[in-house]
Protein backbone atom coordinates (compact mmCIF):
# COMPACT_ATOMS: atom_id res chain seq x y z
CA UNK A 1 0.00 0.00 0.00
CA UNK A 2 2.59 2.35 0.77
CA UNK A 3 4.93 1.77 -1.74
CA UNK A 4 1.94 1.95 -4.68
CA UNK A 5 1.09 5.42 -2.80
CA UNK A 6 4.94 6.18 -3.37
CA UNK A 7 4.48 5.13 -7.06
CA UNK A 8 1.27 7.54 -7.57
CA UNK A 9 3.61 10.63 -5.96
CA UNK A 10 6.06 9.99 -8.18
CA UNK A 11 4.17 9.42 -11.45
CA UNK A 12 2.57 12.47 -10.61
CA UNK A 13 5.43 14.56 -10.54
CA UNK A 14 6.97 12.64 -12.98
CA UNK A 15 4.29 13.55 -15.74
CA UNK A 16 4.44 17.51 -14.78
CA UNK A 17 8.03 16.88 -15.68
CA UNK A 18 8.20 15.34 -18.78
CA UNK A 19 4.49 13.82 -20.91
CA UNK A 20 6.59 12.87 -23.62
CA UNK A 21 8.21 9.74 -21.24
CA UNK A 22 6.00 7.72 -20.39
CA UNK A 23 8.02 4.93 -18.23
CA UNK A 24 7.59 1.44 -19.23
CA UNK A 25 6.02 -0.59 -16.47
CA UNK A 26 7.61 -3.93 -16.69
CA UNK A 27 8.34 -5.81 -13.61
CA UNK A 28 12.17 -5.30 -12.52
CA UNK A 29 14.09 -8.15 -13.00
CA UNK A 30 16.65 -9.40 -10.45
CA UNK A 31 19.24 -9.95 -12.87
CA UNK A 32 18.77 -6.64 -15.34
CA UNK A 33 21.23 -4.26 -15.90
CA UNK A 34 22.03 -0.66 -14.25
CA UNK A 35 23.95 0.31 -16.92
CA UNK A 36 24.01 3.05 -19.77
CA UNK A 37 21.94 6.85 -19.16
CA UNK A 38 20.02 7.73 -16.39
CA UNK A 39 17.98 10.82 -14.92
CA UNK A 40 16.99 11.54 -11.26
CA UNK A 41 14.65 14.31 -11.07
CA UNK A 42 13.99 15.51 -7.47
CA UNK A 43 12.21 17.70 -5.12
CA UNK A 44 13.15 18.51 -1.54
CA UNK A 45 13.52 20.85 1.10
CA UNK A 46 17.08 21.85 2.93
CA UNK A 47 16.00 22.05 6.13
CA UNK A 48 17.98 24.03 9.26
CA UNK A 49 17.68 25.77 12.30
CA UNK A 50 14.43 28.03 13.26
CA UNK A 51 16.18 30.37 14.06
CA UNK A 52 17.56 30.69 10.29
CA UNK A 53 15.72 33.11 8.41
CA UNK A 54 14.88 30.70 5.61
CA UNK A 55 13.92 28.17 7.56
CA UNK A 56 12.98 24.98 5.23
CA UNK A 57 13.74 26.67 1.77
CA UNK A 58 12.81 24.20 -1.68
CA UNK A 59 14.85 22.39 -4.02
CA UNK A 60 14.42 21.00 -7.18
CA UNK A 61 17.11 19.32 -9.37
CA UNK A 62 17.83 16.94 -12.20
CA UNK A 63 20.58 15.07 -13.21
CA UNK A 64 21.00 13.59 -16.70
CA UNK A 65 23.83 10.68 -16.20
CA UNK A 66 25.98 7.72 -17.23
CA UNK A 67 26.46 4.47 -15.29
CA UNK A 68 30.49 3.83 -15.24
CA UNK A 69 29.34 0.27 -14.01
CA UNK A 70 26.37 -1.41 -12.50
CA UNK A 71 27.60 0.28 -9.13
CA UNK A 72 28.49 3.71 -9.48
CA UNK A 73 27.24 6.11 -11.63
CA UNK A 74 28.43 9.55 -12.68
CA UNK A 75 25.90 12.73 -14.03
CA UNK A 76 25.88 16.75 -14.15
CA UNK A 77 23.04 17.89 -12.39
CA UNK A 78 20.80 21.62 -12.55
CA UNK A 79 18.29 22.73 -10.57
CA UNK A 80 16.74 25.96 -8.71
CA UNK A 81 16.36 26.66 -4.99
CA UNK A 82 15.69 29.44 -3.39
CA UNK A 83 17.97 30.46 -0.15
CA UNK A 84 17.86 34.57 0.54
CA UNK A 85 17.35 34.68 -3.19
CA UNK A 86 16.99 32.23 -6.52
CA UNK A 87 19.86 30.22 -7.12
CA UNK A 88 20.52 27.66 -10.34
CA UNK A 89 22.70 25.05 -8.68
CA UNK A 90 25.39 23.32 -11.24
CA UNK A 91 26.84 19.98 -10.04
CA UNK A 92 28.58 16.78 -10.97
CA UNK A 93 26.51 14.20 -9.13
CA UNK A 94 28.85 10.43 -7.77
CA UNK A 95 26.35 7.84 -6.82
CA UNK A 96 27.24 4.18 -5.46
CA UNK A 97 24.58 1.81 -5.09
CA UNK A 98 25.55 -0.77 -2.36
CA UNK A 99 23.46 -3.71 -4.44
CA UNK A 100 23.21 -4.49 -7.92
CA UNK A 101 19.27 -4.82 -7.43
CA UNK A 102 16.28 -2.95 -7.89
CA UNK A 103 16.24 -2.01 -4.27
CA UNK A 104 19.47 -1.02 -3.26
CA UNK A 105 20.81 1.97 -0.99
CA UNK A 106 23.29 4.36 -2.15
CA UNK A 107 25.83 6.87 -0.93
CA UNK A 108 26.03 10.22 -3.26
CA UNK A 109 28.58 13.25 -3.48
CA UNK A 110 27.17 16.45 -5.16
CA UNK A 111 29.93 19.22 -5.59
CA UNK A 112 28.99 22.18 -7.59
CA UNK A 113 28.34 25.97 -8.08
CA UNK A 114 25.27 27.79 -7.55
CA UNK A 115 25.18 30.74 -9.98
CA UNK A 116 23.04 33.82 -8.45
CA UNK A 117 19.50 34.14 -10.02
CA UNK A 118 18.60 37.37 -8.69
CA UNK A 119 20.91 40.43 -8.27
CA UNK A 120 20.23 42.67 -5.09
CA UNK A 121 20.81 41.45 -1.73
CA UNK A 122 20.53 43.85 1.06
CA UNK A 123 18.77 42.51 4.42
CA UNK A 124 22.54 43.28 6.58
CA UNK A 125 22.71 46.65 8.58
CA UNK A 126 26.04 48.06 9.15
CA UNK A 127 26.60 50.02 12.47
CA UNK A 128 28.87 52.83 12.40
CA UNK A 129 28.65 53.96 15.81
CA UNK A 130 27.55 52.85 19.74
CA UNK A 131 24.25 53.54 19.98
CA UNK A 132 21.44 51.98 17.40
CA UNK A 133 19.17 54.38 18.53
CA UNK A 134 21.43 57.20 17.09
CA UNK A 135 20.36 55.70 13.92
CA UNK A 136 23.88 55.54 13.21
CA UNK A 137 23.79 53.13 10.41
CA UNK A 138 23.87 52.61 6.88
CA UNK A 139 22.22 49.32 5.13
CA UNK A 140 24.63 47.58 2.51
CA UNK A 141 22.81 46.83 -0.74
CA UNK A 142 25.13 43.68 -1.80
CA UNK A 143 24.90 41.92 -5.09
CA UNK A 144 24.90 38.02 -4.84
CA UNK A 145 27.86 35.77 -6.80
CA UNK A 146 26.37 32.52 -5.89
CA UNK A 147 29.28 30.50 -3.95
CA UNK A 148 30.36 26.92 -3.78
CA UNK A 149 28.24 23.43 -2.52
CA UNK A 150 29.19 20.24 -1.21
CA UNK A 151 26.65 17.46 -0.67
CA UNK A 152 27.44 14.47 0.64
CA UNK A 153 24.15 12.30 1.41
CA UNK A 154 22.53 8.38 1.52
CA UNK A 155 19.27 7.33 0.12
CA UNK A 156 17.20 4.25 -1.04
CA UNK A 157 16.60 3.53 -4.74
CA UNK A 158 13.70 1.04 -5.40
CA UNK A 159 13.24 0.46 -9.13
CA UNK A 160 9.46 -0.20 -9.82
CA UNK A 161 10.15 -1.52 -13.52
CA UNK A 162 13.14 -1.66 -15.59
CA UNK A 163 13.02 2.29 -16.52
CA UNK A 164 11.62 3.56 -13.27
CA UNK A 165 12.14 4.28 -9.77
CA UNK A 166 11.81 6.16 -6.54
CA UNK A 167 15.01 7.80 -4.75
CA UNK A 168 14.56 8.89 -0.74
CA UNK A 169 17.71 10.59 0.18
CA UNK A 170 19.28 12.27 3.12
CA UNK A 171 21.99 14.47 2.72
CA UNK A 172 24.12 17.33 4.42
CA UNK A 173 24.52 20.49 2.55
CA UNK A 174 27.16 23.07 3.05
CA UNK A 175 26.55 25.91 0.38
CA UNK A 176 28.58 29.12 0.65
CA UNK A 177 27.21 31.84 -0.73
CA UNK A 178 29.53 35.20 -1.89
CA UNK A 179 27.98 38.43 -1.96
CA UNK A 180 29.64 41.71 -2.65
CA UNK A 181 28.85 45.58 -2.07
CA UNK A 182 29.93 48.36 -4.03
CA UNK A 183 32.58 49.30 -1.37
CA UNK A 184 35.14 46.67 -0.54
CA UNK A 185 32.57 45.15 2.02
CA UNK A 186 32.37 41.42 1.51
CA UNK A 187 29.82 39.02 2.83
CA UNK A 188 29.85 35.25 3.17
CA UNK A 189 26.98 33.23 3.85
CA UNK A 190 27.86 29.64 5.00
CA UNK A 191 24.49 27.42 4.67
CA UNK A 192 24.75 23.95 6.95
CA UNK A 193 21.28 22.20 5.66
CA UNK A 194 19.90 18.68 6.11
CA UNK A 195 18.89 17.87 2.51
CA UNK A 196 15.01 15.91 2.21
CA UNK A 197 14.44 14.39 -1.13
CA UNK A 198 12.05 12.54 -3.29
CA UNK A 199 12.31 12.34 -6.83
CA UNK A 200 11.81 9.85 -9.80
CA UNK A 201 14.45 7.80 -12.17
CA UNK A 202 13.98 6.75 -15.40
CA UNK A 203 16.47 5.38 -17.84
CA UNK B 1 9.44 2.07 7.00
CA UNK B 2 7.46 3.35 10.14
CA UNK B 3 11.10 2.94 11.31
CA UNK B 4 12.60 4.76 8.54
CA UNK B 5 10.17 7.48 9.11
CA UNK B 6 11.10 7.74 12.52
CA UNK B 7 14.54 7.93 11.69
CA UNK B 8 14.18 10.55 9.09
CA UNK B 9 12.56 12.59 11.62
CA UNK B 10 14.90 12.16 14.45
CA UNK B 11 17.50 13.21 12.01
CA UNK B 12 15.51 16.24 11.07
CA UNK B 13 15.05 17.38 14.51
CA UNK B 14 18.77 16.77 15.06
CA UNK B 15 19.73 18.45 12.41
CA UNK B 16 17.13 21.37 12.74
CA UNK B 17 18.41 22.43 15.87
CA UNK B 18 21.98 22.68 15.05
CA UNK B 19 22.25 23.64 11.40
CA UNK B 20 22.41 27.18 11.63
CA UNK B 21 23.34 29.77 9.48
CA UNK B 22 26.59 31.17 9.23
CA UNK B 23 27.26 34.49 8.07
CA UNK B 24 31.10 36.29 7.49
CA UNK B 25 31.63 39.87 6.90
CA UNK B 26 35.10 40.88 5.47
CA UNK B 27 35.60 44.36 5.50
CA UNK B 28 38.32 47.22 5.97
CA UNK B 29 37.44 48.74 9.55
CA UNK B 30 38.61 50.33 12.47
CA UNK B 31 40.48 46.99 14.06
CA UNK B 32 41.03 47.32 18.14
CA UNK B 33 44.27 47.10 19.87
CA UNK B 34 43.87 45.67 23.28
CA UNK B 35 45.97 46.05 26.45
CA UNK B 36 44.77 43.35 28.89
CA UNK B 37 43.20 43.72 32.34
CA UNK B 38 46.52 42.53 33.92
CA UNK B 39 48.85 45.63 32.32
CA UNK B 40 46.03 47.85 32.41
CA UNK B 41 46.27 47.33 36.44
CA UNK B 42 50.43 47.74 36.07
CA UNK B 43 50.26 50.92 33.47
CA UNK B 44 50.25 53.53 35.95
CA UNK B 45 53.96 55.35 35.88
CA UNK B 46 55.62 58.61 36.13
CA UNK B 47 57.72 60.37 33.76
CA UNK B 48 59.36 63.70 32.48
CA UNK B 49 57.67 66.24 30.85
CA UNK B 50 55.69 65.43 28.02
CA UNK B 51 54.57 67.80 24.82
CA UNK B 52 50.26 68.26 25.05
CA UNK B 53 49.85 66.72 22.13
CA UNK B 54 45.55 66.04 22.60
CA UNK B 55 44.87 67.56 26.14
CA UNK B 56 41.64 67.59 27.42
CA UNK B 57 40.34 68.41 31.00
CA UNK B 58 42.14 70.57 32.97
CA UNK B 59 42.06 70.77 36.98
CA UNK B 60 43.60 73.45 39.19
CA UNK B 61 44.92 72.83 42.67
CA UNK B 62 47.10 75.09 44.84
CA UNK B 63 50.18 75.59 42.47
CA UNK B 64 49.30 73.42 40.39
CA UNK B 65 47.74 72.94 36.93
CA UNK B 66 46.93 68.97 35.75
CA UNK B 67 45.87 68.58 32.12
CA UNK B 68 44.59 65.26 31.54
CA UNK B 69 46.31 63.98 27.85
CA UNK B 70 43.05 62.96 26.66
CA UNK B 71 43.15 58.82 27.06
CA UNK B 72 47.17 58.56 27.75
CA UNK B 73 47.54 60.47 31.31
CA UNK B 74 47.70 63.34 33.12
CA UNK B 75 50.48 67.02 32.26
CA UNK B 76 51.55 68.29 35.65
CA UNK B 77 52.46 71.93 35.75
CA UNK B 78 53.63 74.11 37.86
CA UNK B 79 51.89 77.13 38.46
CA UNK B 80 53.74 78.74 41.41
CA UNK B 81 54.70 81.51 39.23
CA UNK B 82 51.81 82.26 36.67
CA UNK B 83 53.81 83.90 34.71
CA UNK B 84 56.05 81.09 34.63
CA UNK B 85 54.40 77.88 34.24
CA UNK B 86 56.31 75.29 33.86
CA UNK B 87 55.63 71.38 32.54
CA UNK B 88 57.63 69.58 35.52
CA UNK B 89 56.02 65.93 34.97
CA UNK B 90 53.83 63.32 33.16
CA UNK B 91 51.76 60.35 34.92
CA UNK B 92 50.78 57.57 32.26
CA UNK B 93 47.32 56.36 33.52
CA UNK B 94 46.02 54.94 30.08
CA UNK B 95 42.67 55.63 29.31
CA UNK B 96 42.45 58.43 31.57
CA UNK B 97 39.26 61.28 30.67
CA UNK B 98 38.92 62.88 34.12
CA UNK B 99 40.46 63.96 37.04
CA UNK B 100 39.39 65.44 41.19
CA UNK B 101 41.75 66.11 43.81
CA UNK B 102 41.20 66.17 47.34
CA UNK B 103 44.05 66.74 49.75
CA UNK B 104 47.28 65.03 48.50
CA UNK B 105 45.18 62.15 46.47
CA UNK B 106 44.19 62.68 43.23
CA UNK B 107 41.02 60.32 41.52
CA UNK B 108 41.06 59.41 37.84
CA UNK B 109 39.84 57.05 35.48
CA UNK B 110 41.30 54.50 33.64
CA UNK B 111 39.19 52.70 31.40
CA UNK B 112 37.29 50.67 33.64
CA UNK B 113 38.89 51.51 36.38
CA UNK B 114 38.75 54.58 39.18
CA UNK B 115 42.45 55.03 40.79
CA UNK B 116 43.46 57.23 44.02
CA UNK B 117 47.14 58.58 43.29
CA UNK B 118 49.28 60.29 45.75
CA UNK B 119 50.53 63.46 44.44
CA UNK B 120 52.35 64.40 47.78
CA UNK B 121 55.72 64.60 46.33
CA UNK B 122 55.19 65.10 42.36
CA UNK B 123 58.48 63.45 41.72
CA UNK B 124 57.50 60.13 43.10
CA UNK B 125 53.38 59.46 42.22
CA UNK B 126 52.28 56.60 43.80
CA UNK B 127 48.81 54.37 43.09
CA UNK B 128 47.29 54.32 46.83
CA UNK B 129 44.14 52.42 45.64
CA UNK B 130 41.88 51.09 43.04
CA UNK B 131 38.22 50.15 42.13
CA UNK B 132 38.28 47.69 39.32
CA UNK B 133 35.55 47.20 36.78
CA UNK B 134 33.37 50.01 38.12
CA UNK B 135 32.70 52.65 35.27
CA UNK B 136 31.38 51.11 31.54
CA UNK B 137 33.78 49.99 28.65
CA UNK B 138 35.39 52.70 27.00
CA UNK B 139 36.80 53.10 23.74
CA UNK B 140 39.48 55.43 21.89
CA UNK B 141 38.54 58.07 19.19
CA UNK B 142 38.95 56.04 16.06
CA UNK B 143 38.62 56.81 12.08
CA UNK B 144 34.74 57.56 11.45
CA UNK B 145 35.78 56.99 7.94
CA UNK B 146 35.73 52.86 8.78
CA UNK B 147 33.22 51.12 10.60
CA UNK B 148 33.99 49.36 13.67
CA UNK B 149 35.40 45.50 13.81
CA UNK B 150 33.69 43.58 16.58
CA UNK B 151 35.34 44.28 20.41
CA UNK B 152 35.60 41.62 22.51
CA UNK B 153 35.47 43.40 26.06
CA UNK B 154 37.24 40.13 27.50
CA UNK B 155 40.75 40.23 25.59
CA UNK B 156 41.19 43.73 27.46
CA UNK B 157 40.35 47.38 26.77
CA UNK B 158 41.32 49.41 23.70
CA UNK B 159 43.87 51.04 23.60
CA UNK B 160 44.36 51.69 19.98
CA UNK B 161 42.71 50.71 16.42
CA UNK B 162 44.40 49.91 13.38
CA UNK B 163 42.58 50.13 10.28
CA UNK B 164 42.88 46.86 7.91
CA UNK B 165 41.12 44.07 6.45
CA UNK B 166 38.66 42.57 9.66
CA UNK B 167 36.58 39.05 8.90
CA UNK B 168 34.14 38.80 11.33
CA UNK B 169 31.22 36.61 12.53
CA UNK B 170 28.08 38.37 11.50
CA UNK B 171 25.59 37.98 14.43
CA UNK B 172 21.96 37.74 13.40
CA UNK B 173 20.93 40.64 15.74
CA UNK B 174 23.72 42.29 14.73
CA UNK B 175 24.01 46.03 16.99
CA UNK B 176 27.47 46.26 18.52
CA UNK B 177 26.50 48.30 21.56
CA UNK B 178 30.17 49.51 22.63
CA UNK B 179 28.96 51.94 25.14
CA UNK B 180 30.19 55.00 25.93
CA UNK B 181 32.24 57.10 23.28
CA UNK B 182 29.63 59.27 22.55
CA UNK B 183 29.48 60.76 25.72
CA UNK B 184 32.92 59.45 28.23
CA UNK B 185 35.54 60.05 25.61
CA UNK B 186 34.00 62.46 22.97
CA UNK B 187 33.43 65.01 26.06
CA UNK B 188 37.44 64.54 26.41
CA UNK B 189 37.47 65.30 22.63
CA UNK B 190 35.57 68.29 22.57
CA UNK B 191 37.60 70.13 25.07
CA UNK B 192 35.45 73.29 25.97
CA UNK B 193 37.41 73.61 29.24
CA UNK B 194 36.82 76.56 31.00
CA UNK B 195 38.87 78.11 34.27
CA UNK B 196 38.84 77.20 37.69
CA UNK B 197 39.99 78.47 41.22
CA UNK B 198 41.67 77.05 43.92
CA UNK B 199 40.22 75.60 46.72
CA UNK B 200 40.55 74.74 50.39
CA UNK B 201 40.94 70.97 50.38
CA UNK B 202 39.39 70.31 46.97
CA UNK B 203 39.64 71.30 43.37
CA UNK B 204 37.63 72.76 40.91
CA UNK B 205 37.13 71.20 37.53
CA UNK B 206 35.89 72.89 34.78
CA UNK B 207 32.71 72.62 33.27
CA UNK B 208 32.98 69.70 31.30
CA UNK B 209 34.05 67.50 34.54
CA UNK B 210 32.32 64.34 35.35
CA UNK B 211 34.30 63.63 38.64
CA UNK B 212 33.93 65.89 41.27
CA UNK B 213 34.12 66.27 44.86
CA UNK B 214 32.20 67.05 47.89
CA UNK B 215 32.85 66.49 51.58
CA UNK B 216 34.01 63.03 51.64
CA UNK B 217 32.63 61.85 48.84
CA UNK B 218 33.80 61.21 45.29
CA UNK B 219 30.68 61.52 42.12
CA UNK B 220 31.66 60.06 38.83
CA UNK B 221 28.93 60.24 36.58
CA UNK B 222 29.04 58.74 32.98
CA UNK B 223 26.13 58.85 30.21
CA UNK B 224 23.78 57.92 32.83
CA UNK B 225 24.87 56.57 35.90
CA UNK B 226 26.14 58.59 38.39
CA UNK B 227 28.60 56.49 40.59
CA UNK B 228 29.36 57.16 44.54
CA UNK B 229 32.06 56.71 46.30
CA UNK B 230 32.95 57.39 50.21
CA UNK B 231 36.52 58.88 50.58
CA UNK B 232 36.28 59.00 53.95
CA UNK B 233 39.94 58.39 54.06
CA UNK B 234 41.28 59.57 50.81
CA UNK B 235 43.48 57.26 49.97
CA UNK B 236 40.66 54.37 50.17
CA UNK B 237 38.26 54.39 47.38
CA UNK B 238 34.82 52.53 49.09
CA UNK B 239 32.23 52.20 46.10
CA UNK B 240 29.01 53.34 47.84
CA UNK B 241 26.80 53.45 45.52
CA UNK B 242 25.31 53.57 41.83
CA UNK B 243 22.06 54.92 40.66
CA UNK B 244 20.67 55.69 37.64
CA UNK B 245 20.75 59.63 37.09
CA UNK B 246 19.53 60.55 33.68
CA UNK B 247 20.06 60.48 29.82
CA UNK B 248 22.45 61.74 27.52
CA UNK B 249 24.96 63.13 31.28
CA UNK B 250 27.49 65.55 29.37
CA UNK B 251 28.21 67.59 32.33
CA UNK B 252 28.90 67.39 36.30
CA UNK B 253 29.34 70.61 38.56
CA UNK B 254 28.99 70.60 42.41
CA UNK B 255 28.01 74.07 44.32
CA UNK B 256 27.20 73.20 47.85
CA UNK B 257 25.47 71.06 48.61
CA UNK B 258 23.92 70.67 45.23
CA UNK B 259 24.54 68.30 42.43
CA UNK B 260 24.12 69.81 38.61
CA UNK B 261 23.94 67.21 35.90
CA UNK B 262 24.03 69.04 32.28
CA UNK B 263 22.12 66.65 30.14
CA UNK B 264 21.53 67.16 26.46
CA UNK B 265 17.97 68.27 27.03
CA UNK B 266 18.50 70.54 30.07
CA UNK B 267 19.60 70.00 34.10
CA UNK B 268 18.96 67.95 36.59
CA UNK B 269 19.46 69.00 39.72
CA UNK B 270 20.67 67.11 43.23
CA UNK B 271 20.45 68.00 47.19
CA UNK B 272 24.00 65.57 48.11
CA UNK B 273 23.23 67.27 51.58
CA UNK B 274 23.09 63.68 52.90
CA UNK B 275 23.86 60.58 51.94
CA UNK B 276 20.50 60.06 50.29
CA UNK B 277 21.17 62.05 47.22
CA UNK B 278 17.62 63.40 45.97
CA UNK B 279 16.80 64.33 43.16
CA UNK B 280 15.55 68.33 43.36
CA UNK B 281 14.43 68.83 40.24
CA UNK B 282 15.31 68.24 36.16
CA UNK B 283 15.22 68.65 32.89
CA UNK B 284 14.45 72.62 33.23
CA UNK B 285 13.96 73.90 29.42
CA UNK B 286 15.48 76.28 28.51
CA UNK B 287 18.93 76.17 30.18
CA UNK B 288 19.10 78.98 32.93
CA UNK B 289 21.03 81.95 30.94
CA UNK B 290 24.83 82.39 31.91
CA UNK B 291 24.87 83.99 35.13
CA UNK B 292 21.25 84.24 36.06
CA UNK B 293 20.65 82.51 39.77
CA UNK B 294 18.36 79.64 40.62
CA UNK B 295 15.09 79.92 41.45
CA UNK B 296 14.75 79.41 45.09
CA UNK B 297 11.88 77.16 44.20
CA UNK B 298 13.80 75.22 43.06
CA UNK B 299 16.76 75.25 45.56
Amino acid sequence: MEKNIILLLSVLVFNVQSFSQVPDVKAPQDNQSFTGYFNITDIGVLIGSPENAHVAPFSFMTINGWHVSEQLSAGLGLGVEFLSGSYMPVFLDLRYYVRNSSFSPFFMLDCGYSLALDDDYSNVNRYYSTMPWNGNYTVTNYKAKGGWLINPGFGIRNMFSENFGVIFSVGYRNQRLFYKAADDHRLLADYNRLVLKIGILFR
Amino acid sequence: MRKSIFYIFLISLIAGTSCRDQFTEIFTGNSPVYMSYDDLRLAISQGGPADLVNPGKIYFKDDYIFIVEEMKGIHVINNADAANPVNIAFINIPGNVDIAVKDNILYADSYVDVVALDVSDLSNVKEVDRVTDVLPYSIPAYDTEYPLAAIDETQGVVVDWEVKRVKQALENNYYPVYGWEDGWVKDATNGGVTGGVTGGGVGVGGSMSRFGISGNTLYAVDNMVLHIFSITHPDELVIRREFSAGWSIETMFILGETMFLGTQNGMRIYDISSDVTRWLCGMSWPLLPLGEAIPAAIM
